[in-house]
C-alpha cells in the first residue's frame, strides 16, 4: 500500500427523480448518494458496508462514471472523470472496472464464455484476434477456469464459476481499480471463500486497488484494509479496518455490529441491544441525522441538523453529534 | 461444559428414511435421500447446507407443498403426533396446515394475499378454527400484531401487505402462523435471508421470544451459520440431499466430525482463526449434479479426507455421543485435526 491517492471523491451526490408513492403525479427526489467524500490510496481495499438501499451500488457506479453524477467530483490520479470527453473516458475504462453481484444476470446467456471474456478486448481493439485468443486462455487460467470450457454458455457453469467469468472479463484490459459490488453475496460460503481468495491473490499479483461493497460485515471485515459505513446516502463512519471493528463509535455502526450474527453459539447470551424500527425511506429521510429515530442516544439537535463528518483520531471520522 | 440441558421432551415430529425425487425429462433428481429427522417439543432444529442441497424440499415434504408430479415420495414416513402425514388424505393435511403446522417463507408475499388487509387475513385464520365474529377476529389480530411487535397495530391491522416494509410483512406472516389454536410446529424457510441485518436481528429475537411464550417447535432452514449459531438447539447438516452430520449446536461448531461441516466452518470469514490472515481455507470444487449422483458419499469429490470406499458406498451412522452422529467413513481423521 502506498500513500498515492488513486481516487478522490469530493462531495459526490447522485439524486434520482422518482414518482412519490401514492401521490398523484408528484415527483420526489431520492438522494441515493448525498455528499460523499473519500480517498482511496493505491493498493488499498476500501470496504463499504450498510443496509439495503443505503446507496452502496450507486456510489460504486458513480465513482466509475457508469452513470452521471448530480454534483461533486471524482478524481482519478488527479484527473476529473466527469470532465472527460468520450474518447478519454473510453480510454479510462481500461483502468477502472466493476464486478457485479449477480453472476446470473450480469452475463449474456446467449454468448459463449470466450466471447464474454473477450468482449472488452474487441471493443478496445486490444491486440490481433490471435493475441486476443491467447489472452482469453490466459485470463481463464488466471481465475481458475479451464480454458477447455471457453465454448460453453454461462448456464453450463455453477454460480462460483460464473462469478469467475465476470472476474476474468473485468481483468481483460489490465485495470488498476476495481469496484466489487456484492461480488460474493450470491454464493454459498464454501464457494464464497474460493472467490475471496482469488480476489486477494489477484490483488497481490497485480497490485489492484479495490472498492469492496458488501452488506456482509464478516466478509468486509476479512478482506478490507479500511471500512466505510453508509446510512441513507451518507458516510456515518470511516476508519482503518482494525479501528472500525474494535473502536467504532457511531450508534449505527454499533447497531450493525450488535445485529450481525456471530458464528459462535456461546456468544449468544448476554447480547443484544437490538436497534428497533425500520430502515427509513430514502425519499423522505428523517430530518437532521437520518438515524435519529432509531438511535438510543438521540438528543434534540440530532433531530434538527445533520452532523458533519469530523475526524476524531487520525484516519477515523464519524458523523454524530453525540460522540 | 454443555449448557444445553438435554431436551427430554416428547417427540413432536419424526421423519424416517425419507426419499424424495423429482422425475423430470432429463432423468430423476434425487433431491432428498434417506433422511431421518426428529423434532422435539419446544426445540429449534436447524437444517443447514448449500443452495440446492434439499432443505426446502424436506420442509415442503412435511406439509406436502412440493409439486406432485414431478415430485414423488419414493419411500419413508413422517410421523406427527402419532400419525403418518404421508398417508393422510389431502383434506386432513390441509386442516393441519396453518393449525398445527405453520410455515413462514423467505418471501412473505408468497404467503400473504395482496388484495386483503393483513388484519382480515389473520382474522380469517381464527375464524376457520373457531366460531367467532369478524369483529372478534380483528380484535385478536390486533393483539397478535402487537405480540410480534408491529408498531401501532390498531392502524396496521387495516394495511395491505404492499404497504408494509419487508420486516413488517415477515412479522405479519409470523402473526398469521400464531393465529392457529395450537401452533405446534413452525417451519421457517430462510425467514430472514431477504432482510437487512438489523431487521433480521429483530425477527430472530422475536422467534426466540415467542418460542418460550407459546411452547412451539421450530424447524429453521438457513444457509447462514451465523443464524444457526444464534438460534439452534440442534443442527442437521445436509449436503446434496443427504444428512451428513447432526448434533447439538455446540458440538457442531466446536467438535465437527464431518469434513463438510469442518470445511463450512473453515470457509467462514468470521472464523476466529482468520484474525489478521489473508487467506481462507476454502473447499475446492463444486456440488455434484443430483441427476447423475451415484451411491457413494456426495461430498467425496471435494473431500480432502476421502478414502477409496467413499465414492462407492454412503457410510452408515457413527454415534459420537447421544446427541451427535456423523455419516463419514473417515470421521476419525477429522477428529484428529480438531484435537490439534
Ligand atoms: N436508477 C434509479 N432510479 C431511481 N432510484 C434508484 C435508481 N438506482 C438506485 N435507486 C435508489 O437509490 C437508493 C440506493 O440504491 P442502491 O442500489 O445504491 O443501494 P444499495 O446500498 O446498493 O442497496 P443493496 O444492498 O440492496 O444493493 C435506493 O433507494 C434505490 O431504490
Ligand atoms: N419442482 C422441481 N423440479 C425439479 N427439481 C426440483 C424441483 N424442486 C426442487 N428441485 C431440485 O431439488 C433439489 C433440492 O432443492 P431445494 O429447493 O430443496 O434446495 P434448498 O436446499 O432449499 O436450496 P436453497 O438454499 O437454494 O433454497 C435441487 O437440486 C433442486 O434443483
Ligand atoms: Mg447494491
Ligand atoms: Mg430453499
Amino acid at each position: 500500500m502506498s500513500d498515492t491517492k488513486l481516487i478522490e471523491v469530493k462531495d459526490l451526490a447522485k439524486h434520482f427523480e422518482v414518482r412519490a408513492q401514492g401521490a398523484r403525479e408528484d415527483k420526489a427526489l431520492l438522494k441515493a448518494v448525498d455528499g460523499v467524500s473519500l480517498d482511496i490510496c493505491e493498493g488499498e481495499i476500501l470496504g463499504i458496508v450498510g443496509e439495503s438501499g443505503c446507496g452502496k451500488s450507486t456510489l460504486g457506479k458513480t465513482v466509475l462514471r457508469l452513470q452521471e453524477k448530480t454534483s461533486g467530483q471524482v478524481l482519478y490520479r488527479g484527473e476529473d472523470l466527469f470532465a472527460m470527453g468520450r474518447v478519454d473516458m473510453k480510454e479510462m475504462t481500461k483502468n477502472i472496472q466493476m464486478i457485479f453481484q449477480d453472476p446470473y444476470s450480469s452475463l449474456n446467456p446467449r454468448k459463449k464464455v470466450a466471447q464474454i471474456i473477450g468482449q472488452p478486448l474487441r471493443i478496445h481493439n486490444a491486440g490481433t484476434p490471435a493475441e486476443q485468443i491467447t489472452r482469453i486462455d490466459h485470463l481463464m487460467d488466471e481465475v481458475g477456469l479451464n480454458p477447455k470450457f471457453k465454448r460453453r454458455y454461462p448456464h453450463q457453469f455453477s454460480g462460483g464459476q460464473r462469478q469467475r467469468i465476470g472476474i476474468a472479463r473485468a481483468l481483460a484490459l489490465g485495470p488498476e481499480f476495481i469496484v466489487c459490488d456484492e461480488a460474493v453475496s450470491a454464493l454459498d460460503v464454501s464457494v464464497q471463500a474460493q472467490i475471496l481468495n482469488l480476489l486477494l491473490d489477484l490483488q497481490v499479483r497485480h497490485g489492484f486497488t479495490y472498492m469492496f461493497i458488501s452488506h456482509d460485515l464478516a466478509v468486509v471485515e476479512f478482506i478490507a484494509t479500511r471500512i466505510l459505513v453508509m446510512y441513507l446516502g451518507r458516510v456515518v463512519e470511516i476508519a482503518s479496518k482494525d479501528e472500525l471493528v474494535n473502536q467504532h463509535v457511531h450508534p449505527y455502526t454499533k447497531a450493525l455490529f450488535e445485529a450481525f450474527p456471530v458464528t459462535d453459539p456461546r456468544a449468544r447470551k448476554g447480547k443484544k441491544q437490538i436497534v428497533m424500527g425500520d430502515v427509513p425511506s430514502p425519499i423522505h429521510p428523517p430530518t437532521g441525522c437520518h438515524f435519529h429515530p432509531r438511535c438510543p442516544y438521540a438528543e434534540p439537535r440530532c433531530r434538527e441538523q445533520y452532523p458533519p463528518l469530523r475526524e476524531i483520531s487520525p484516519g477515523h471520522s464519524v458523523a454524530c453529534w453525540v460522540v | 461444559m454443555k449448557d444445553t440441558t438435554k431436551n427430554t421432551n416428547k417427540v413432536l415430529l419424526s421423519m424416517e428414511h425419507l426419499n424424495f425425487s423429482f422425475n423430470i425429462q432429463r432423468g430423476v433428481v434425487k433431491a432428498v435421500r434417506d433422511l431421518s429427522l426428529t423434532i422435539r417439543e419446544g426445540e429449534t432444529l436447524t437444517l443447514v447446507g448449500e443452495s440446492g442441497c434439499g432443505k426446502s424440499v424436506t420442509a415442503h415434504a412435511i406439509n406436502q407443498l412440493n409439486p406432485m408430479p414431478p415430485g414423488e415420495v419414493v419411500s419413508g414416513s413422517i410421523n406427527f403426533k402419532g400419525r403418518d402425514l404421508l398417508t393422510l388424505p389431502m383434506h386432513e393435511i390441509e386442516a393441519l396446515r396453518g393449525t398445527q403446522i405453520s410455515m413462514i417463507f423467505q418471501e412473505p408475499m408468497t404467503a400473504l394475499n395482496p388484495v386483503f388487509t393483513i388484519g382480515s387475513q389473520i382474522a380469517d385464520v381464527f375464524m376457520t378454527h373457531q366460531k367467532i365474529s369478524k369483529q372478534e377476529g380483528l380484535k385478536r389480530a390486533v393483539h397478535l400484531l402487537d405480540l410480534v411487535k408491529i408498531p401501532s397495530p390498531e392502524t396496521r391491522v387495516h394495511s395491505y401487505p404492499h404497504q408494509l416494509s419487508g420486516g413488517m410483512r415477515q412479522r405479519a406472516m409470523i402473526a398469521m402462523a400464531l393465529a392457529s389454536p395450537e401452533p405446534g410446529l413452525m417451519i421457517a424457510d430462510e425467514p430472514t435471508t431477504a432482510l437487512d441485518v438489523t431487521i433480521q436481528a429483530q425477527i430472530l429475537d422475536l422467534l426466540n421470544d415467542l418460542k418460550s411464550k407459546v411452547n412451539m417447535s421450530i424447524l429453521l432452514i438457513t444457509h447462514d451459520m451465523g443464524v444457526v449459531a444464534e438460534m439452534a438447539d440442534r443442527v442437521a447438516v445436509m449436503y446434496a440431499g443427504r444428512k451428513v452430520e447432526e448434533a447439538d449446536v455446540f458440538s457442531i461448531f466446536e467438535e465437527p466430525r464431518h469434513p463438510y461441516t469442518l470445511g463450512l466452518l473453515n470457509s467462514l470469514p468470521s472464523n476466529q482463526k482468520y484474525k489478521g490472515a489473508r487467506r481462507l481455507e476454502a473447499i475446492d470444487g463444486t456440488v455434484p449434479d443430483l441427476l447423475t449422483i451415484g451411491e457413494g458419499c456426495p461430498f467425496c469429490n471435494r473431500c480432502t479426507f476421502a478414502l477409496p470406499i467413499c465414492s462407492k458406498e454412503f457410510p452408515g451412522e457413527t454415534v459420537i455421543t447421544e446427541e451427535h452422529s456423523v455419516w463419514c467413513h473417515n470421521h476419525k481423521a477429522v477428529e484428529e485435526i480438531i484435537a490439534k
